[in-house]
């Protein structure tokens, strides 16, 4: 036992390369940050266009997120690092990234956002309308706070299931958390760095997780 | 337009490798059919002992769903797959894909579960005790059955992450369909096969997804 | 006297189903009008083509001096100055009763904040709810919802208000206090057209009663005589059939 733990907790090890993972925990964290405001940012916009209700842009939206829905973040991350090159357009390993995973979440957000609209109950609309709001103003000021907050909880999980999927980038040399451990992993032929990343992804995503559970408990009305 | 089709749909790859990818998506699909029912299994189990309410159990339990669920999957894997050889076992790379994305999807199922069999009121256990069943009789028969209709969509849509999720193996040099595509596309210098793999994910997830969203919907009107 | 509010010929239909028969019904300034008839007998429909929640198929309607079934009529513009309220409330359950009140003295009306609360505070204690205006519609009684109901409307300084069955959604101990604002409303000389099944409320306080059945107007005319001696055999029947319940 002492042996397994002298393997995987060589705190030497650990010290040396910390600055090094420290880069990485620095890297995913920006990521996380920008894959999180352009995802949410985008999927709000979407689904606010999507109440309009244009067949034209309606029906060529919903192809495009079932699309990123069904297929594998990295099957995204590696047709836009790998493919995109071949129309001409190159794309470092960090934009490819965080391009593919906004977009992915993009995709999701407007999702759920559509069915906490839509989940809102029809008088809401007849209640705004008859007291004279216009269309945009009982979306703006009735419907969409409802159900932004129908959609909170299960905006969370998914926020949090794509920050994770930053670690993704590790496959195109992204040289974020993970990336940063198994070089380091290989240079000293020791485990200890990959406990060290582990130890990092649980600091950053444990309290987004705890948080997601309060907010599932208390993101609800009153009644 | 010519070159673009030439470029990115080139039949002419597609025909020349297909054996390659057609065995690719073999693996995806066997990853499949083993991680899905044993994540299952072991989150139907998680969801019971919770349910039992043995009060020294229950902070692992949360203690354990909470960490995979903050755990990136791939980080999980490269630490069994890279890890487990400084403990003197080598494992293959689908046996660490299988332990990882099993452990993994346990917690998610788990929670799941756990949500589905909480949402059940307690006028149900009580009225299946009062007719003499056991408690586990009554979680079989009577809670189980509501828990599991209540929360179909999260079961779907977990079952989907996961199926997706089997993609991660191509990190560890198992050949399904991701890395399959890889390898043609190393072969045949054109992005085809990347696409064509995009492509088969998308075909046979479709009918998932959009399954999901008619669920979601229908939970969402209630 | 010229109506007020004018329908001719207005019928709606969904699908196959016919909820309203074309029809007519005309209120003067200041009437109260009482729309009754077993559930599902278009009165809720026609109602709500008045302001055209429900668009109707074919008719017109004529407000004040404005038909308002044209194509191209604003009608944001021409519900401000018709009241609605709703069944089930529909009150905005992310907003406090004073929010509630005040979102389209705000947001139509363009009224400054301090404006848009003295007006609705002022609503608010028309109902007799000033004292509850912090408060969110969950924390309030079925009763008290229905009540900012009827002040969200009544803050828009309406013309006529129209009332879709307001107390049946209420347990039987709050329906009163409700009727009572409206009551009060009455003696205000708000014009009104109710939907209810509140008979003796009715009774007391409409000009004209109209018996509907089957998506038509039976019968009409003053509450005396429609209760007491009604001409059709329909709304005998189903005056007969409610005393029986009683």
């Amino acid at each position: 036992m002492d042996q397994v733990l002298d393997l995987y907790f060589d705190f030497d090890t650990m010290q040396r390369f910390f600055p090094m993972l420290w880069e990485g925990f620095v890297l995913t964290l920006q990521m996380t940050l920008l894959v999180v405001s352009i995802g949410i940012g985008t999927g709000l916009l979407l689904a606010l266009l999507r109440a309009f209700g244009v067949r034209l842009i309606n029906w060529p939206m919903q192809f495009l997120v079932d699309f990123l829905r069904a297929v594998p973040p990295l099957v995204v991350i590696m047709c836009a690092y790998f493919a995109l090159p071949y129309a001409g357009l190159s794309l470092s390993p960090f934009v490819a990234t965080v391009a593919s995973l906004a977009l992915i979440l993009a995709a999701f957000a407007e999702e759920i956002f559509w069915s906490g609209i839509t989940s809102v109950n029809r008088g809401q609309w007849e209640a705004g309308r008859a007291t004279g709001l216009n269309f945009f103003q009982t979306l703006v000021h009735i419907v969409l706070p409802q159900g932004v907050r129908l959609a909170v909880p299960l905006l969370t999980n998914r926020t949090i299931e794509i920050s994770k999927s930053t670690s993704l980038g590790s496959a195109i040399s992204v040289s974020e958390i993970l990336n940063q451990a198994t070089n380091a992993q290989s240079i000293v032929a020791n485990p200890s760095p990959l406990t060290l990343a582990a130890l990092m992804y649980v600091v950053l995503f444990v309290p987004l997780v705890a948080m997601s559970r309060w907010v599932e408990r208390h993101y609800r009305w009153q009644h | 337009m010519g070159s673009f089709t030439e470029m990115f749909f080139n039949l002419q790859t597609l025909i020349e490798y297909w054996p390659i990818m057609l065995r690719g998506l073999g693996w995806t699909l066997l990853l499949a059919v083993i991680i899905v029912p044993m994540g299952l299994a072991a989150g139907m189990l998680i969801a019971t002992l919770n349910f039992l309410r043995r009060r020294w159990l229950t902070p692992f339990l949360i203690a354990y769903v909470d960490f995979f669920r903050a755990f990136p999957p791939l980080v999980l894997l490269i630490f069994i797959y890279n890890g487990a050889p400084f403990l003197g076992v080598t494992l293959s790379p689908f046996t660490a894909v299988v332990v990882a994305l099993t452990l993994n999807s346990a917690g998610y199922y788990g929670e799941i579960l756990r949500a589905g069999l909480a949402s059940i009121g307690r006028g149900q256990m009580e009225a299946a005790r009062s007719t003499g069943l056991s408690r586990l009789q009554a979680l079989r028969f009577i809670i189980a059955p509501q828990a599991l209709r209540n929360v179909l969509p999260e079961l779907v849509s977990n079952t989907l992450e996961l199926v997706k999720a089997t993609s991660l193996a191509s990190v560890v040099t198992l050949p399904e369909l991701l890395r399959s595509a890889r390898i043609v596309q190393g072969m045949a210098y054109n992005p085809t096969p990347l696409i064509a793999a995009a492509l088969i994910y998308f075909l046979m997830l479709w009918p998932l997804v959009r399954l999901l969203s008619r669920l979601e919907r229908r939970v969402a009107s209630r | 006297m010229t109506p007020i509010l004018s329908a001719q010929g207005i019928s709606r239909h969904f699908g196959s189903i016919t909820a309203l028969s074309p029809s007519d019904l005309d209120v003067a300034p200041g009437e109260v009008v009482v729309l009754i008839g077993p559930s599902g007998s278009g009165k809720s429909t026609l109602l709500r083509c008045l302001n055209l929640l429900e668009p109707p198929d074919s008719g017109e309607i004529r407000f004040r001096d404005q038909c308002i079934t044209e194509q191209g009529v604003n009608l944001d513009q021409v519900r401000r100055s018709i009241g609605m309220v709703f069944q089930q409330f529909n009150l905005y359950p992310h907003m406090t009763a004073l929010g509630n009140v005040t979102l389209a003295l705000r947001r139509v009306h363009r009224l400054s904040r301090e404006d848009a609360r003295t007006r609705g505070m002022a609503a608010l204690e028309e109902v007799g709810l000033a004292k509850q205006h912090d408060a969110h519609p969950g924390n309030l009684s079925g009763g008290q919802q229905q009540r900012v109901g009827i002040a969200r409307a009544l803050a828009l300084d309406p013309d006529i208000m129209l009332f879709d069955e307001p107390t049946s959604a209420l347990d039987p101990e709050l329906v009163g206090e409700v009727l009572s604002v409206m009551r009060r409303l009455r003696d205000r000389k708000m014009t009104m057209v109710i939907v209810t099944h509140e008979m003796g409320f009715a009774r007391d306080v409409a000009d004209r009663v109209v018996f509907m059945n089957e998506g038509a107007i039976i019968e009409q005319g003053p509450p005396e005589t429609l209760f007491t001696a009604p001409t059709q055999p329909r709304t005998r029947e189903f005056l007969s059939r409610l005393m029986e319940h009683r």
